[in-house]
């Protein structure tokens, strides 16, 4: 790991952040989309 | 090919393949820029020195959310002029993603500014131009969905939200120029990659190095390549479940 000192408490804060946004948003994506896919594949399920 | 694109049954066959491949690649391109931008490149004594490894997060978000709203309105002018239900759909797939993108930028760029600046949170926001004209953006994308979800109709809900978008899209230049043009209004540092509106010289040394300039750039094509593949999921399911709602309405109709 390197060492910034005094400044690796915002460097790598900032970095998790830049590495977790991207996460939440990608999996409020997927768990959306996978929702809807499963929703639509019951009603013509039913529907058959 | 956006013409191509605005069947839905054909956007659905291409992001079914498009999704897995531009995610793979944003993760990649993402990873490479902040590996170089931690570990490899040497850190910049103007930009106080370690600190600047904040950029190659912050920078790229900061494009990107700009970059994202003005899809946004892109969108919703699409759509108003030509009521094309694809660019609703892409407007309203937009809209969590930027505001998210948003929040990262304002955040990370308030917890460089404690550092880098010395001022506390309170006096940054209030303070700094550029902070405030970005926090305005982050409650446009939230407006922007708050009004979609008040209104009764889709048709409604999505003409308002669209007037809404084409009228925020103002607040983007003026992010752009807060910090060439309203110098005394901001402690944020002048734009070192596209300067537009300073009619001061700048001095030699204010330019982007290139060693830094390639990472952030690596930085923003992955992140934008993450954008794209949830914004085509979120758009897949809102296919899906426009599909779905007008199979239910035709059931009950029947029934």
């Amino acid at each position: 790991m390197p060492n910034f000192g005094s400044d690796a408490i915002y460097v790598w804060s900032i970095t998790l952040l830049g590495i977790v946004t991207p996460l939440l948003l990608g999996s409020y994506a997927l768990i959306r989309a996978n929702s809807a896919k499963k929703r639509l594949e019951r009603l013509e399920k039913d529907d058959a | 090919m956006i013409s191509y694109l605005a069947n839905p049954s054909r956007f659905m066959g291409f992001s079914r393949r498009a999704i897995p491949i531009a995610g793979v690649l944003g993760i990649l391109m993402v990873g490479w820029s902040l590996y170089n931008g931690l570990l490899v490149v040497p850190p910049d004594e103007k930009q106080g020195g370690d600190l600047m490894r904040a950029m190659f997060t912050h920078v790229p978000s900061a494009w990107l959310c700009m970059g994202l709203y003005a899809g946004l309105a892109g969108s919703s002018f699409v759509w108003f002029i030509w009521r094309h239900e694809l660019a609703d759909v892409a407007a309203r797939a937009i809209a969590p993603i930027g505001a998210g993108y948003t929040a990262l930028c304002f955040v990370t760029g308030a917890i460089w500014g404690q550092k880098g600046w010395g001022s506390g949170w309170h006096n940054l926001i209030l303070g700094d131009s550029r902070l405030m004209s970005v926090l305005i953006l982050f409650f446009l994308f939230l407006g922007y969905m708050a009004l979609r979800a008040a209104l009764e109709t889709r048709q409604k809900a999505a003409r308002a939200a669209a007037i809404l978008a084409m009228v925020g899209f103002i607040n983007i230049p003026i992010i752009k120029v807060s910090v060439d043009m309203w110098q005394t209004t901001t402690i944020h540092q002048p734009s070192s990659v596209l300067s537009i509106g300073n009619s001061e010289p700048r001095s030699e040394d204010s330019g982007m190095n290139p060693v830094y300039l390639q990472q952030l750039l690596w930085g923003f094509g992955g992140h934008s390549l993450l954008a794209a593949a949830m914004i085509m999921l979120i758009m897949r399911s809102e296919i899906h479940d426009q599909r779905a709602n007008r199979l239910l309405a035709q059931k009950l109709g029947g029934s």
